[in-house]
C-alpha cells in the first residue's frame, strides 16, 4: 500500500513538474510574444521605455481634471499647478447657476448633444464602411478614379470653403435643422481609407468561399468584412464622435434656433466676451464636461480597436 | 490689523534676507525682529478665537468651510514660530501665494463680508408648517423634465419665422448678458416705439461674411470689436451713420477719439459702445515702505527703477506682457506720447522715420534693453499680488480681479492714471492709450435702417447705458461689469467712485490708430522691430530701416487693390487717415466734460 | 453570366452611393469651387472676379514672406516632423502591443489623449516650460541651477522657436495613424511569429523587420499618408507657442498659416485658395512617396 502511495506521490511530483516546466516554459512564450495575456517581468523595461512620453501626455488630463475643482485663487495661479490643492465644488455650483437661468434648459443642449453626436457616429460608419466595401472587394468602372478623389479630399486643405459651404448648406435647406449637426460630418475620406485599408488585409479566400456559398454581397459584408475589421470600425467612431461632440461651428453658423444648438456651443456662449475672470471657473468645468465623454467612448470602444482577430476561418 | 502686521513682517524679512529665499543660509532673523515667536503666537491665538465666536453662531452647520481656514493659518503661523530663523525660506506659507497664512485670512474675511441675501419668496403665514425652503429633489426632476420637453414647443427658440417688420439684430456677448439686452428691449424699446426686435448672439464674427453671402444678414449687429467693422465698411457692406440727421446729438456723447477705427472714407460706421482704458496700479503699502511716490511722467518711472531694482523689483510694462506680439495696444501710447504718429496723411508713407516717432520706439525698447524690466511676463496679476513687481500697467480686468481673487490685499493698492510725456513742457502730461471696446452697426442693405438707428440711438443713450450697467452689477454682479463709451452713462454709472474718477480722467486721453486697407502691416512691423530690437539686440535704426520698405510696399498693394493713391498709383482716389489732429473732419460734436 | 456581372456592378454602386452623394456635395464641389476661385479675386464678400493665373504668379515672384519664410519652414517642419512623428507613432504602437491587456487600455488613452484634450497639452505645459517669465519652469530651472543668470526668452526669440516647435511637435504625433498601426500590430496572427521563431529567427530586430511591418502595410501606409498630410497642412503652432500671431519675425510660419492669414485676416480668399492648390501639388509628391515604399504591390488585390 505504502509503496503505491509512495508510486502515485512519485508520478504525481514528476507530473506536477513537467506541467510547472511546461507551463513555465509556455508562459515564458506567451509573456514575451505580442499581445501576451498578462504581466511579465520582462515587459518592464518596454513599459520603461514609453515613460517619458507617458508623463508628458498624463499631464493634461490630470489639469483638466484638477482645474475644474480649484478655488478662485488658485485658477489664476502662474505657473498653473497641475493638481489643485484646494478642492471646492464652487466652480460647479455657478455653472449650474448660471445655467439655470438661461431659456433653453441645460438638458437640452445635452440631448441635442448626444442625439447629434449618436447620429453622426452610426452614419458615418454605416456609409464609410460600405464604401470601402465596395473599393476593397468589388469591380467597377469608376473605382480608381474615385479612390484617388478620396485620396485627394485627404490633402488638401481647401481654405475656401467656409462661405461656398455655407452657401450649399443653405440652398440645400439643411440649416437650422438637428441634421445640421450631422450631414457636414457625414463624409470622412479618412475613415474610407483606415476602412479599405483594413478591408485589404482580409483574405480574398473568405470572400471567394463566402461567394460560393451563395452569399450575396451585403450578406458578406455584414457577416464576414464588417467583424473582421472593427478596429478600423471603432477608430472611425472615435473620429467622428470627436468631430461631432466638440463641435462649435455647426452651432454657430448653420443652426439659428437655440433650442437647435449644442452643448459645447452653449458652453462657449457663456464665457463668451466676458472678462477672464468672471468666467474662468465656469469654463474649467465646462472643458470638463466636454472632455469626459471622449475619454469614457474611448474607454469602451477600445476592446474592439484592439481585438485580436482570428483567421478561423481559413484553418 | 494681523494682517497688516504679517505684511509688514514679511516685507522686513525680505529686506534682511535680499530676497534669497534658500533653506541652506542661516539668517538671525531673531536680531533683527526679537519678539517675532511671541508675535506669531498671538496672533495664532487670536485667530483661533475668532473663529470660536465665529463657529457659535451659524447653528446649522459645524465648522463652516470657508473659516475653518483661519484655523488652518493658526496652525501655520504656530510652525513657523517654532523655526524663527528659517522663515526666508518659508514666505510661501506666510505671505506670499495662495497657501499662504496671509492668503487664507484674507479669503476668510472676504466670505465673511458677503453674506448674500436673496428674497425668493415671502411667506405670511399663521401657526402652519411652512413648506420646505429648497424644493425636493422630485420636484426639482419634474420641473426639469417639463422645461425639457417644453422648450421643443417654446417659441422663443423654436420660432424660426419673424415678422416683416421685427428688427434682427445680432449680439457679440454671451447669454448671460444677452437675457438681460432682450428683456430691456422688449420692456422699454418695444413698448415705446412699438419696433419689436429679435436678439440673438453672434460668437462667432465669421458669421457675418457668411450671411451676407445668402443675404440673410441682420439689420444690425451690436457688440462688435470695433477693429472689425472697418472690413466691412471698406466692401460696402455697413451703412454710414452720418447720413442720420441726428447724428451729432448722439456723437455728443463720445470723445471723437473713441470714432476713429470706424471711419472709412467719408463716413463714420459705428457707434462706440464699450471702451477700454489703460490704468497705472501701484502697491501702496510698498511704494510706502520704500519712501516713493506715485509717478506721474516716464521720467518719474526711469528715476524710481534703480531703488525698485536694488530690492529685486520691477516695474511691468505690457510690451513685457504675455504675448510676443506687441500690437497697437502697447506701442500706439508711447509713440503718441512722444509726439510722433503712425500713418501719414494720405496712409501711404511710413512715418517710422520721423523724429519723433524714432524717439519713441527707442525709449520702447531702450526700457528693455537699458533699463531691464521683464521681457515676459505671464501673469502680472501673480506679480502684483506677490509683491515683486509693485508698479504696473494694466487695464480694468485687473482692478476687478485683484477685487475679487485677492481680497486679502484690499486697501493696499490702487489705481491712477498712466505715467505720461509732458511733450511741448506745457505742463499737460500727454497720456494716450488706446480704447479697444464693442461697437454698434447696421448694415446697408437692411429695409429698416431708420428703426436699426433708433435702437442703437435708444440703447447707446444715457439712461438705457446706465441702466443696462446696473442690471448687469445686480443681476450677474460687479466681475461682469464693462467701461461704457457713452461718458455720460459713465459717470453716472454704478462703477465705485473712486476707481470711475480716475477711469474718466484716463478716457480723456483716448486714441486709437485708424484702420486702413494695409494697416495691419504697420501693427505687425512695429512689434516685429521691438522684437529685432529687443531679443535680437539689433540697432534700432537698421531695425526701422529693414521694416520701412516692407511696409510701403503692403500698403501700396493694398491701396491698389482699392483704388487709391499708392506709390504705384499717383492718380488714385486720395484716401484720409482720421487722426487726433483731423478727427474733427468727421466728427463735429463730440464730448465736453 | 450576363445577369450576375450586372448584379455585381449594381451592388458596387449601391455600396458606394450613400458615401458618394455626401462626398460630392460636401467635400469634392467645394474643392472644386476652391480650385475655381484660386483664378479669381475674392474678398468674401462681394462676388468674384476672374483674374487668370494672376495669383499663381504672385504666389512665386511677389510674396516674399511665402517664398523665404512659409515654404522653406514648412518643408523643414515636414521633413523632421513626418518620419520623425511617424517613427514615434510607430514606436509607441510596438511597445504597448508587447504590454498585457488591461494595461494596455490604460497606457493607449493617455498617449492619445492629446488628440482629446484639445491644445490644453500646448497651453499649459509646454507655454509655460518655455516661457520667459522667471517662473516658468526651463527657466527657474536654469536659474537655480545658476547655468543662466536672467530668463531666456525661447519663445520671443525667433531663432528658438522654430526648435521648439519641432520639440513640442515631436510629443504629440500620436493621433489616428498610432491608432492604426496599434491595432494593425495586435491582429497580426501569431501562428506568424512562431512559425518565425521555429525557423530560426534570433532577435526581436528582424522580428519587427520581417514580420510585423510586412504584415501592417495597410496600415503602415495608412500612418504614412496622415503623417505627411498632418505635417504639411500643420497650422497654428507657432502662433498658439508665441502668443502672437503673426509670431515674431515670421519664425515658424507654416504653408497653411499664410494661407488662413490671407483668406481670414486680409480677405484675400483668391489668393490663399491658389496656396492651397500648390500645397496640394507638394503634399502629393509627398504621397505617392509613401505609396511606393508602403503600398501593397498589384496582385495581391482583387483586380
Amino acid at each position: 500500500m505504502s509503496t503505491r502511495v509512495k508510486e502515485q506521490a512519485r508520478l504525481e511530483k514528476l507530473k506536477n513538474k513537467l506541467v510547472r516546466r511546461s507551463r513555465r516554459n509556455y508562459r515564458r512564450f506567451q509573456g514575451v510574444k505580442i499581445n501576451p495575456s498578462f504581466f511579465h517581468k520582462s515587459q518592464i523595461k518596454f513599459l520603461l521605455m514609453m515613460l517619458p512620453m507617458l508623463i508628458i501626455t498624463l499631464l493634461p488630463i490630470i489639469y483638466i481634471f484638477s482645474h475644474a475643482f480649484k478655488s478662485l485663487s488658485e485658477l489664476y495661479a502662474y505657473p498653473p499647478k497641475i493638481f489643485a490643492t484646494r478642492l471646492t465644488f464652487d466652480n460647479f455650483r455657478n455653472l449650474i447657476l448660471a445655467t439655470s437661468q438661461t431659456g433653453v434648459p441645460f438638458i437640452r443642449y445635452i440631448f441635442n448633444s448626444l442625439l447629434s453626436s449618436t447620429l453622426t457616429i452610426l452614419l458615418s460608419m454605416l456609409i464609410g464602411s460600405l464604401a470601402a466595401y465596395s473599393f476593397s472587394f468589388l469591380k467597377y468602372k469608376m473605382k480608381k478614379a474615385l479612390f484617388a478623389l478620396n485620396q485627394l479630399a485627404i490633402m488638401i486643405v481647401p481654405v475656401a470653403i467656409a462661405v461656398p459651404r455655407f452657401i450649399v448648406m443653405s440652398e440645400l435647406g439643411l440649416t437650422n435643422n438637428l441634421l445640421s449637426h450631422v450631414i457636414p460630418l457625414l463624409a470622412m475620406p479618412v475613415g474610407v481609407f483606415l476602412l479599405k485599408q483594413f478591408m485589404d488585409q482580409v483574405p480574398r479566400e473568405l470572400y471567394e468561399s463566402a461567394k460560393i456559398d451563395g452569399a450575396n454581397n451585403f450578406q458578406i459584408y455584414y457577416k464576414v468584412v464588417l467583424p473582421l475589421v472593427k478596429p478600423a470600425l471603432m477608430t472611425v467612431a472615435i473620429l467622428a464622435f470627436q468631430a461631432s461632440w466638440n463641435n462649435v461651428e455647426t452651432s454657430s453658423l448653420y443652426v439659428d434656433d437655440e433650442a437647435l444648438k449644442t452643448l459645447p456651443y452653449y458652453f462657449s456662449t457663456l464665457t463668451l466676451g466676458t472678462s477672464a475672470i468672471a468666467a474662468q471657473g465656469m469654463s474649467a468645468v465646462a472643458s470638463l464636461i466636454i472632455f469626459v465623454p471622449n475619454i469614457v467612448l474611448f474607454i469602451l470602444l477600445q476592446k474592439n480597436v484592439m481585438n485580436t482577430m482570428a483567421y478561423s476561418g481559413i484553418k | 490689523m494681523i494682517m497688516d502686521n504679517i505684511s509688514s513682517i514679511s516685507l522686513m524679512v525680505k529686506t534682511i534676507t535680499g530676497g534669497n529665499n534658500s533653506d541652506t543660509v542661516d539668517w538671525d532673523i531673531l536680531k533683527y525682529i526679537p519678539d517675532l515667536v511671541e508675535r506669531l503666537n498671538s496672533y495664532a491665538d487670536r485667530l483661533e478665537e475668532i473663529y470660536d465666536e465665529i463657529d457659535e453662531m451659524d447653528t446649522g452647520v459645524s465648522g463652516a468651510g470657508e473659516t475653518s481656514t483661519l484655523n488652518v493659518a493658526a496652525k501655520q503661523l504656530r510652525r513657523i514660530a517654532k523655526n524663527p530663523n528659517k522663515i526666508g525660506s518659508k514666505l510661501q506659507e506666510f505671505s506670499e501665494g495662495s497657501g499662504s497664512a496671509y492668503q487664507l485670512i484674507g479669503n476668510a474675511i472676504s466670505y465673511m463680508m458677503q453674506q448674500p441675501l436673496s428674497i425668493d419668496c415671502i411667506y405670511v403665514y399663521q401657526d402652519q408648517d411652512l413648506p420646505k425652503a429648497t424644493g425636493s429633489f422630485f420636484r426639482k426632476l419634474w420641473d426639469g423634465i417639463k422645461g425639457f420637453f417644453y422648450s421643443f414647443f417654446d417659441t422663443r427658440y423654436n420660432d424660426n419665422d419673424v415678422d416683416e417688420d421685427t428688427l434682427e439684430v445680432w449680439v457679440g456677448q454671451s447669454t448671460l448678458y444677452l437675457d438681460i439686452i432682450q428683456s430691456m428691449i422688449d420692456q422699454d424699446f418695444t413698448k415705446d416705439t412699438g419696433i419689436k426686435v429679435k436678439a440673438s448672439i453672434m460668437n462667432n464674427v465669421q458669421k457675418i461674411v457668411l450671411s451676407n453671402a445668402t443675404d440673410d444678414n441682420p439689420d444690425a449687429v451690436l457688440a462688435i470689436d470695433n477693429w472689425n467693422p472697418y472690413a466691412y465698411a471698406l466692401r460696402g457692406i455697413l451703412a454710414d451713420l452720418t447720413e442720420f440727421d441726428d447724428f451729432e446729438e448722439v456723437s455728443e456723447n463720445y470723445y471723437a477719439n473713441n470714432f476713429t477705427p470706424l471711419i472709412f472714407e467719408d463716413g463714420v460706421y459705428g457707434i462706440p459702445e464699450t471702451q477700454s482704458v489703460f490704468l497705472l496700479y501701484y502697491r501702496k503699502d510698498i511704494l510706502d515702505y520704500l519712501d516713493l511716490d506715485v509717478p506721474d511722467t516716464w521720467e518719474d518711472i526711469i528715476n524710481m527703477l534703480p531703488i525698485l531694482q536694488s530690492h529685486q523689483m520691477n516695474f511691468y510694462h505690457p510690451l513685457g506682457g504675455e504675448s510676443s506680439f506687441k500690437g497697437y495696444g502697447f506701442t500706439s501710447p508711447i509713440i503718441y506720447q512722444f509726439g510722433g504718429e503712425i500713418y501719414s496723411e494720405f496712409g501711404i508713407e511710413s512715418t517710422l522715420r520721423d523724429e519723433n516717432t524714432i524717439k519713441a520706439i527707442k525709449f520702447m525698447t531702450d526700457l528693455f534693453t537699458i533699463y531691464n524690466l521683464p521681457l515676459q511676463v505671464s501673469s502680472f496679476f501673480e506679480h502684483f499680488r506677490s509683491g515683486d513687481m509693485p508698479l504696473g500697467i494694466s487695464t480694468i480686468d485687473l482692478y476687478l480681479q485683484m477685487k475679487y481673487a485677492a481680497p486679502e490685499l484690499s486697501g493696499q493698492w490702487d489705481a491712477v492714471v498712466i505715467p505720461g510725456n509732458d511733450l511741448d513742457d506745457d505742463g499737460i502730461v500727454e497720456r494716450w492709450s488706446p480704447s479697444y471696446g464693442k461697437a454698434s452697426i447696421i448694415f446697408e442693405n437692411s429695409d429698416q435702417k431708420e428703426d436699426a438707428w433708433k435702437l442703437i440711438k435708444w440703447w447707446n443713450s444715457t439712461e438705457v447705458q446706465i441702466e443696462y450697467m446696473q442690471n448687469i452689477k445686480t443681476g450677474l454682479g460687479e466681475k461682469y461689469l464693462m467701461l461704457s463709451a457713452n461718458m455720460d452713462a459713465l459717470k453716472q454709472s454704478v462703477w465705485d467712485e473712486s476707481i470711475k474718477s480716475v477711469v474718466m480722467e484716463q478716457a480723456k486721453w483716448a486714441r486709437i490708430p485708424a484702420v486702413t486697407p494695409g494697416s495691419y502691416v504697420v501693427e505687425r512691423e512695429l512689434s516685429n522691430i521691438w522684437n529685432k530690437v529687443v531679443i535680437d539686440k539689433e540697432n534700432v535704426l537698421i531695425a526701422i530701416n529693414e521694416s520701412v520698405p516692407k511696409i510701403v510696399r503692403e500698403l501700396s498693394r493694398k491701396a491698389d487693390e482699392f483704388g487709391y493713391v499708392s506709390v504705384n498709383n499717383p492718380d488714385g482716389r486720395p484716401y484720409y487717415v482720421p487722426m487726433n489732429e483731423n478727427i474733427d473732419r468727421w466728427i463735429r460734436e463730440d464730448y465736453d466734460e | 453570366m450576363n445577369k450576375s456581372k450586372r448584379k455585381k456592378v449594381n451592388d458596387a454602386y449601391l455600396f458606394a452611393l450613400p458615401y458618394f452623394l455626401v462626398f460630392f456635395t460636401f467635400v469634392i464641389a467645394l474643392i472644386v469651387i476652391s480650385v475655381v476661385l484660386s483664378f479669381t479675386y475674392y474678398d468674401t464678400i462681394n462676388f468674384p472676379d476672374f483674374v487668370g493665373l494672376r495669383n499663381y504668379v504672385n504666389l512665386f515672384t511677389q510674396d516674399t514672406d511665402f517664398m523665404q519664410y512659409a515654404l522653406p519652414t514648412t518643408i523643414k517642419y515636414a521633413l523632421i516632423i513626418g518620419p520623425g512623428g511617424y517613427i514615434i507613432s510607430f514606436l509607441m504602437a510596438w511597445l504597448l502591443a508587447q504590454v498585457s491587456y488591461k494595461l494596455r487600455t490604460v497606457l493607449a488613452i493617455i498617449l492619445y489623449s492629446p488628440s482629446l484634450t484639445s491644445g490644453v497639452l500646448m497651453a499649459v505645459i509646454w507655454k509655460v516650460t518655455f516661457s520667459g517669465d522667471t517662473r516658468g519652469y526651463l527657466n527657474y530651472f536654469l536659474l537655480q541651477m545658476g547655468f543662466i543668470n536672467e530668463p531666456v526668452q525661447w519663445l520671443q526669440d525667433s531663432n528658438m522657436i522654430f526648435g521648439i516647435m519641432i520639440f513640442v511637435g515631436l510629443w504629440s504625433s500620436m493621433s489616428v495613424g498610432f491608432l492604426a498601426m496599434l491595432s494593425g500590430i495586435l491582429n497580426i496572427d501569431k501562428d506568424l511569429y512562431e512559425a518565425a521563431y521555429v525557423d530560426g529567427m534570433k532577435s526581436r530586430w528582424q522580428e519587427i523587420f520581417y514580420i510585423t511591418i510586412p504584415s501592417i502595410k495597410p496600415q503602415m501606409l495608412f500612418g504614412a499618408v496622415m503623417a505627411v498630410v498632418g505635417t504639411f497642412n500643420a497650422a497654428g503652432m507657432a502662433s498658439a507657442l508665441t502668443g502672437a500671431y503673426p509670431p515674431p519675425q515670421l519664425a515658424g510660419w507654416l504653408i497653411v498659416d499664410h494661407m488662413n492669414d490671407f483668406g481670414f485676416s486680409r480677405y484675400e480668399m483668391g489668393y490663399a485658395s491658389a496656396m492651397s492648390v500648390v500645397l496640394l501639388m507638394i503634399v502629393m509628391i509627398f504621397y505617392y512617396v509613401s505609396v511606393s515604399l508602403f503600398g501593397e504591390k498589384k496582385d495581391k488585390r482583387i483586380r
